[in-house]
């Protein structure tokens, strides 16, 4: 979990002709930065903080193990949606959840500190 | 160009026989609150790339001043728009009991080390990826199930950044203005996110970004 927060990765940009314009390497938190990334204190290995911060703002995201439990115990890699060769299922699917719940974000834009990184109620089941 | 071949109007309105221009026309006398969707593949002031029409469901065509072609305003946005192929359903139709592999669209998608393009493919998918997962983004944004989908093939197709992620996804972005006839606009960046490997696309949303208070460029 932590390697994929704090990597880079190869960014193609392209022009309004389609044209590649320039590569570079872009951080996964993008305006972002790690401050903290642990297991709560006083509850242990059931919840793990990620701490936030961007442009001023800290942002606590806290992941509780009793909302993935399915996947805490889980180190298997689903070849359907987890492409990666190196990271089990649980740090793949939290990270695309810490990518669209709070790095999409403009940190001025958050008007909270914590945030409960989870799957939505309404998700639909199959 | 690419921008030429989402360009079509017909293509967007498909199911009508009213070209799009005698459409806008016919929005303005009915003072039909309209949202174009325009898709860029650069920055704000970039070139426009798409533009899809998406008419208020609150219209209603008896409104029609004399001389003005009736025109069926009141239909959703699935009715008017038909996504570029190879899309291959223009409903997602994952209720329940709809297989996580059924697929929902299947989409042109710009090949990231090499020229050409390759196919992505919506799975219904379940709380993890797919439609089930992105499902309620498509809230968050404007225009419903088809102007998403639109986004989403605007942004696979004309990408202006395609990032190699760590994790085994790609993520591709691409600007979008929701144009307002009332002289302003609103850009947003649309993400999509599919795997490397197979092209399915793991979750899509779309993030507001500044309104500008001049007519879209």
């Amino acid at each position: 979990m932590r390697e994929i927060l704090l990597s880079t990765g190869e960014t193609a940009f392209y022009g309004p002709d389609g044209r590649l314009t320039e590569v570079k390497q872009v951080p996964f938190l993008e305006q972002w930065h790690l401050s903290e990334l642990d297991f709560d204190p006083d509850l242990g290995r059931s919840r793990l903080v990620c701490v936030l911060t961007g442009a001023g703002k800290t942002v606590t995201a806290t992941i509780d193990a009793s909302d993935f439990p399915d996947l805490r115990d889980n180190t298997s890699i689903s070849p359907e949606w987890n492409g990666s060769a190196a990271y089990h299922d649980l740090a793949v699917h939290l990270s695309v959840l810490i990518q669209e719940q709070i790095l999409v974000r403009d940190p001025a834009d958050i008007r909270t500190d914590q945030i409960r990184i989870r799957i939505p109620a309404d998700r639909a089941k199959p | 160009m690419p921008a030429r071949e989402h360009s079509g109007k017909e293509r967007l309105v498909p199911n009508v026989n009213i070209p799009y221009r005698e459409m806008q026309a016919a929005a303005r006398q009915l003072q039909v609150p309209v949202i174009r969707l325009r898709a860029a593949i650069a920055a704000a002031a970039a070139v426009m790339v798409a533009l899809s029409c998406v008419l208020s469901g609150t219209a209603m065509a008896s409104t029609a001043p004399a001389g003005v072609r009736p025109m069926p305003v009141t239909a959703g946005a699935s009715a008017w728009y038909v996504a570029s192929a190879p899309v291959i359903a223009a409903t997602p139709g994952c209720g329940k009991g709809a297989n996580v592999r059924k697929v929902v669209a299947t989409y042109k998608a710009k090949k990231h080390d090499a020229g050409g393009y390759r196919t992505d493919t919506l799975y219904c998918g379940n709380i993890r990826y797919g439609y089930r997962h992105l499902e309620p983004h498509i809230g968050q944004y404007f225009g419903g199930w088809a102007s998403f989908s639109f986004a989403m093939a605007q942004t696979l197709k004309a990408p202006a950044t395609i990032g190699v992620q760590p994790n085994g996804n790609y993520k591709e972005t691409a600007p979008i203005y929701q144009c307002f006839y009332a002289g302003y606009y609103v850009i947003w960046t649309f993400i999509v996110i599919p795997e490397i490997s197979s092209g399915a696309i793991v979750t899509a949303y779309g993030s507001k970004g500044k309104t500008v208070h001049e007519s879209c460029p």
